[in-house]
């Protein structure tokens, strides 16, 4: 198992446990992370990208986190694009919601609400699990 | 061709080329998001042929604005364009017909583009007292572009 691979899996784990702890707000940070990581980790073990593929390939490297994120994002779906397109909707509704939600907890003066994080946890294993049927883990 | 451009450009070919649909557009600047709802959800079930052309669209998105993003939704998901910079209707939407009870609306055609409507205009929140009586309101006319 990759560094990245233990830290996806722990951040989904800390998703939960801050939820039960009614901790709502970084819950979602957790979320999130844990799909990025996924991702990342899937970059070198399925696409064997090194770290200065993926910083030449995204253009902006780690200069500009959003604009790497969206990049990460849309990588990964050309490439399911190639299996599924009603999955590759799916995936990409999915991330777009999960990384809308994760701003607006990190970022803006709001609320969240248990429900809410709930929701966004859901969509983080749902992501994952999309992941991990498709590629290699 | 700025994103936008591009967006419009290619949504206005969706619509021309599939008439039964209606498109709404908003970016999120949160997430470098461009967000566009598609109407009805149904017809990805009749129609396998408007998933391939959206997905073309994406691709091409992708190839031209590697760090931005291009999400398509419909009314069922969570995310939500709730005040759209502008939306592209069909001349077959199911509901477009009921278009012409607004007063006031701006309705055009894209220069050498078919017979879709376009508006591309500020959103105003219209109220059941502002349509006909004997009208049924559907959620599609809660919102609409006025001039």
């Amino acid at each position: 198992m990759t560094q990245l691979l233990r830290k996806s899996n722990l951040n989904l784990k800390a998703s939960s446990i801050l939820i039960s702890n009614n901790i709502f707000d970084s819950s979602i940070h957790c979320a999130y992370y844990s799909t990025v990581q996924l991702m990342l980790h899937l970059l070198r073990s399925e696409f064997k990208k090194s770290d200065s593929d993926v910083d030449s390939e995204s253009e902006q490297g780690s200069r500009n986190e959003k604009g790497f994120h969206n990049w990460l994002s849309n990588f990964f779906i050309k490439e399911l694009m190639k299996k599924d397109f009603m999955l590759t909707r799916d995936f990409n509704k999915f991330v777009t919601t999960l990384k809308s939600s994760r701003v607006k907890a990190d970022y803006k003066n709001l609320e969240i609400k248990e429900s809410v994080a709930k929701q966004n946890l859901d969509l983080a294993k749902q992501i994952n699990q999309l992941l991990q049927e498709n590629f290699q883990i | 061709m700025t994103s936008l451009e591009f967006i419009q450009e290619r949504l206005n070919s969706l619509v021309n080329k599939f008439p039964e649909l209606k498109c709404s557009y908003v970016y999120d600047e949160l997430t470098y998001s461009h967000l566009v709802e598609v109407k009805p959800s149904h017809i990805y079930k009749e129609n396998s042929e408007i998933l391939a052309v959206e997905m073309l669209i994406l691709t091409d998105f992708i190839d031209a604005f590697s760090q931005e993003t291009l999400t398509f939704i419909d009314e069922k998901d969570i995310l939500k364009v709730e005040q759209p910079s502008f939306v592209i209707i069909g001349d077959l939407y199911e509901n477009s017909s009921l278009i012409s009870c607004f007063e006031n609306i701006n309705l055009y055609l894209p220069n050498n583009q078919g017979s879709s409507l376009t508006y591309e205009l500020e959103p105003v929140i219209i109220s059941s007292a502002d349509l006909e009586p004997s009208l049924e309101i559907s959620d599609d006319y809660q919102l609409a572009m006025a001039a």
